[in-house]
């Protein structure tokens, strides 16, 4: 990247980090997940430092970006809550008519590694952060990342037969 | 101080009085703005700032 590229993306950093970080906020109701918004919209400014820096408003630029960020963490948390729930749905009737005192852990043992599982409900329905959930588990955001990614494949392609 | 920024100034003063909660809102709302629709860029700056400020207080 071009010196004067780098640091004028350094400069929007310190400029514009609070305040983004409040827009952000603002959307998601969850600290850890408006920082990694804003994070990935400083990722994508250094992946395309031209289309920022000779931007003729590059402040409105990473608001815009931030925004379709947004929009994509928010679309994805709908997806995966919907496909949570339509699962939890379709096998409301297993739940109910065992009498077995095998606990859901064994219940639903197929339906993926039980710590991914437990994973994408903590994201999907607990609201947590890839970043908070690598933090507990001691795993790297990319491991917690990858996992999600995989457990989320298998529950779609279940939910799809 | 310049006329343009007086009246500026005068223009968002109003989200000084308004609460965290009013103002979240208002980014909240642009934020679902369908894409392509203009913000008012200077009054979601404006905003962003009250809110950093707060939160540093």
């Amino acid at each position: 990247m071009k010196a004067r590229y780098s640091k004028e993306i350094d400069r929007l950093y310190l400029q514009m980090y609070p305040m983004l970080f409040e827009y952000a906020r603002s959307s998601l109701s969850n600290d850890a997940l408006a920082e990694e918004a804003v994070q990935d919209t400083f990722i994508i400014a250094c992946q395309k430092p031209e289309a920022l820096c000779n931007s003729p408003n590059p402040e409105g630029w990473l608001v815009n970006t931030l925004k379709n960020v947004l929009s994509n963490t928010i679309r994805s948390q709908n997806i995966a809550r919907r496909i949570l729930l339509d699962y939890f749905a379709s096998n409301i009737s297993d739940i109910s008519v065992s009498t077995d005192r095998v606990g859901l852990e064994i219940l639903y043992d197929d339906v993926a590694d039980l710590e991914e599982f437990r994973l994408v409900k903590a994201i999907a329905l607990d609201g947590k952060s890839y970043l908070e959930l690598a933090e507990e588990r001691g795993i790297s955001v990319k491991t917690c990342h990858k996992r999600v990614e995989r457990a989320k494949k298998f529950l779609q392609k279940k939910i799809r037969l | 101080m310049p006329d343009n920024q007086h009246c500026k100034d005068e223009k968002f003063a109003m989200n000084d009085a308004m609460s965290t909660e009013e103002l979240q809102q208002l980014l909240r709302e642009d934020a679902s703005k369908p894409v392509g629709e203009e913000s008012d860029t200077d009054s979601l700056f404006y905003i962003m700032e009250v809110l950093a400020k707060r939160r540093k207080e």
